[in-house]
């Protein structure tokens, strides 16, 4: 548990992962409204 | 095929989900670097799947040169491939400049260093944005085929990139996966590894499917509308009324 505490508040740590998923979910959502807008939903 | 992609993107946040357990709370931090190293876990699978969609672009790049002429149909495909797998590459390369950068801040003190590994690396990156912006940006039937013959030689700086750490001094780390002798991690962080390489490739295979369809399907109006308007009667000319007769 020591190990898990120390690296949840690693800040370099934990700016990398939130880079990692923002980047990756700004990039879904840019692919989302693009295929929206060409007339599908994710579902089709 | 609805349904695949839901399981696959299930299956996807399932194998993130333990990845990121498994890198942070399972596997031991590294002796010198501490949790710091745990960054790895990230970083390496988004050159993993820089490499792997990059190289998609090429081979959609070449299959689109090779057919463009003979099957029109499987050339448009192609082609939305290297778009697609383009884009997705240019993600995975900005995540890795990115959790480079922040690792380096941490281990080395800079953010950046215009040393051999992040100078090519950085040059790759720049020219698959400007592989995209030709996309964007160009109109007319050329654009397609100028673009696949820049994402081939924009293609070149990969192996350049794999290979600086090997022949160049560089203050990025030598190879650690494949470096030969002494390179390598502790066999107690692989699995941290290997679920976040399979969960960030899963990931990519997702994203890049939506986006595969969708520009197909756009090219797929466009080269209607474009039919469309060939097939519409010219406007006829106007009558000169001096004369009475056709302009």
């Amino acid at each position: 548990m020591q190990v898990a505490e120390n690296a949840m508040f690693h800040r370099h740590l934990v700016a990398a992962y939130i880079v990692t998923w923002a980047l990756q979910l700004g990039y879904l959502t840019y692919v989302l409204i693009r295929r929206r807008s060409a007339g599908k939903s994710i579902d089709r | 095929m609805k349904l695949l992609r839901w399981f696959w993107l299930a299956a996807t946040l399932a194998v993130l989900a333990n990845g990121f357990r498994v890198a942070l709370f399972v596997v031991p931090a590294d002796a010198d670097q501490g949790e710091l190293s745990r960054i790895l876990y990230y970083h390496v699978p988004s050159w993993a799947g820089m490499a792997i969609f990059f190289a998609l672009n090429l081979g959609g790049s070449i299959l689109y040169l090779a057919m463009r002429h003979r099957n029109q149909a499987l050339a448009l495909k192609a082609d939305a491939v290297a778009l697609a797998s383009a884009e997705m590459g240019v993600v995975y390369c900005t995540i890795g400049l990115t959790t480079g950068s922040i690792w380096g801040r941490a281990a080395w003190g800079i953010w950046w260093t215009w040393d051999a590994r992040l100078t090519s690396t950085l040059i790759l990156w720049l020219i698959y944005i400007a592989y995209l912006l030709l996309r964007r940006f160009a109109e007319g039937p050329q654009m397609r085929t100028l673009s696949a013959v820049m994402a081939i030689f924009g293609y070149l700086d990969v192996p350049l990139v794999y290979m600086s750490t090997r022949w160049w001094r560089t203050q990025h780390p030598a190879p650690v996966f494949a470096g030969g002798p002494n390179s390598g991690l502790d066999p107690s962080m692989y699995p941290a590894v290997w679920w976040n390489l399979a969960g960030w490739l899963m990931w990519g295979v997702f994203v890049f499917s939506l986006r595969y369809a969708s520009v197909y399907r756009e090219q797929q109006a466009a080269e209607r509308d474009a039919l469309r308007i060939l097939a519409e009667p010219a406007p006829a000319p106007p009558l000169d009324p001096s004369h009475g007769q056709l302009a």
